[in-house]
């Protein structure tokens, strides 16, 4: 079935539009869930979450690409959920090791966050990645929107674990370097 | 701003990377494809190194040979015992023309040296003494490194001719000749007051001719 498919029976309120993306992108949304919590049971938690996301928000919306969309949603779900399990501890898991790498972005003296407007930052990150070639962009965003671990990625990219960390470390600083030109203060 | 807050940011960026990202997958090389390269290369190498040994070791045994017939039927032999390779000289009886050069070949030292195979490089046939020898007066004479002299030197007298020539065996009694270029009949020449070289004379058809200097080392 394809998307478009899916997405009809989303707007004709079609329950089988449920059970065709958990078909389609069940495993898709689940890898991007485990990636982020580390979790079988609150993976599919959150990828169940992201099914009736989706139910409520088609209609009104039309996604142009369907697994993006179901992406972006099992990826905030499962920030939340992550934020909620680590809200009273420090964890050393493998996606606190995520963030800590993103948060080299940030200033060491962040200024007041309400100065960073955060479409314009979106607009910023996404000129630079279209400005990265596209095995670099491919394992930035393998990392830090899909929370890819080094070795999956390596392997993805046919190459050294060690040759991916130390694209994605020049990248950062390249990132930092190029939102600091252009008077982002994260 | 939280780290968590750039993850969440990172997660707003234009749809088509997040799509590209999910579908890219970067070709293997494949790796036996480079092995059978390899190997078909190192094939390739050894098969031409091949063709030039034996191409090189073909056109040294023709060389050889092609003296070998000559030397046999035409000319002296010019096999040195010292070891100097120097090509020796043949000169006309003709006065009227140019010395001339027979074909070199390699000097070898020993004098009793058979050939252990077929043939060896020199071209000889398996078995036969190569060294050119002769018995006089119950001593070892072997040819020597001299070209052949057109003239017989003073002193030297006919002593009489090879009897007897055996092409397998070091000789064992007087006028008893092995080693290549020498046949029944040469004559051989010697003088009392040089008791240590003989000389024999060579006939090469035509008006060929010459004298061969042998040395003995036996001491009296």
């Amino acid at each position: 079935m394809t998307d478009q498919d899916i997405i009809c029976l989303y707007w004709d309120r079609n329950e089988d539009a449920i059970l065709e993306t958990s078909r389609k992108y069940g495993n898709y949304c689940y890898k991007i869930a485990y990636n982020i919590l580390y979790n079988n049971e609150d993976s599919e938690e959150c990828v169940n979450d992201t099914y009736g996301r989706a139910w409520d928000s088609m209609p009104p919306q039309r996604p142009s690409l369907l697994s993006a969309f179901l992406g972006k949603i099992t990826r905030n779900i499962s920030l939340n959920r992550y934020k909620e399990n680590h809200a009273q501890k420090r964890s050393g898991d493998r996606f606190a090791v995520v963030l800590d790498e993103l948060g080299e972005l940030a200033s060491s003296d962040p200024g007041p966050e309400e100065n960073v407007i955060e479409g314009e930052l979106t607009k910023a990150v996404n000129s630079f990645l279209a400005d990265l070639p596209k095995d670099k962009r491919v394992m930035f965003v393998r990392r830090y929107w899909y929370a890819d671990d080094i070795g999956s990625i390596a392997e993805r990219m046919n190459t050294s674990e060690n040759n991916v960390s130390v694209a994605l470390r020049r990248i950062r600083i390249k990132l930092q370097e190029y939102l600091s030109e252009r008077g982002f203060d994260l | 701003m939280k780290k968590e807050d750039l993850f969440e940011l990172m997660g707003n960026i234009d749809e088509k990377y997040v799509v590209e990202a999910e579908n890219y997958k970067k070709a293997k090389i494949d790796t036996r494809l480079f092995k059978y390269i390899g190997i078909a290369a190192s094939v390739i190498l050894v098969a031409g190194i091949l063709m030039i040994v034996i191409s090189v070791a073909k056109s040294s045994q023709s060389g050889h040979s092609s003296y070998s017939t000559s030397a046999t039927t035409t000319s002296p032999r010019d096999t040195e015992s010292t070891g100097n390779n120097e090509a020796p000289d043949y000169q006309q009886t003709n006065e009227t023309e140019a010395t001339t050069t027979l074909p070199s070949r390699e000097a070898e030292d020993t004098t009793t040296t058979t050939s252990d195979q077929g043939s060896d490089p020199t071209g000889v046939s398996s078995g036969m003494i190569e060294q050119p020898m002769i018995m006089y007066k119950g001593k070892i004479y072997k040819f020597s490194t001299s070209p052949l002299s057109k003239k017989l030197p003073e002193g030297f007298k006919f002593v009489g001719v090879i009897e007897k020539y055996d092409p397998e065996n070091i000789p064992t009694e007087d006028f008893q000749a092995t080693g290549t270029d020498l046949c029944v009949g040469q004559d051989i020449f010697a003088n009392p007051k040089n008791p240590n070289e003989i000389y024999v004379r060579y006939d090469l058809g035509g008006d060929w001719t010459g004298y061969g200097s042998f040395y003995t080392t036996d001491i009296d």
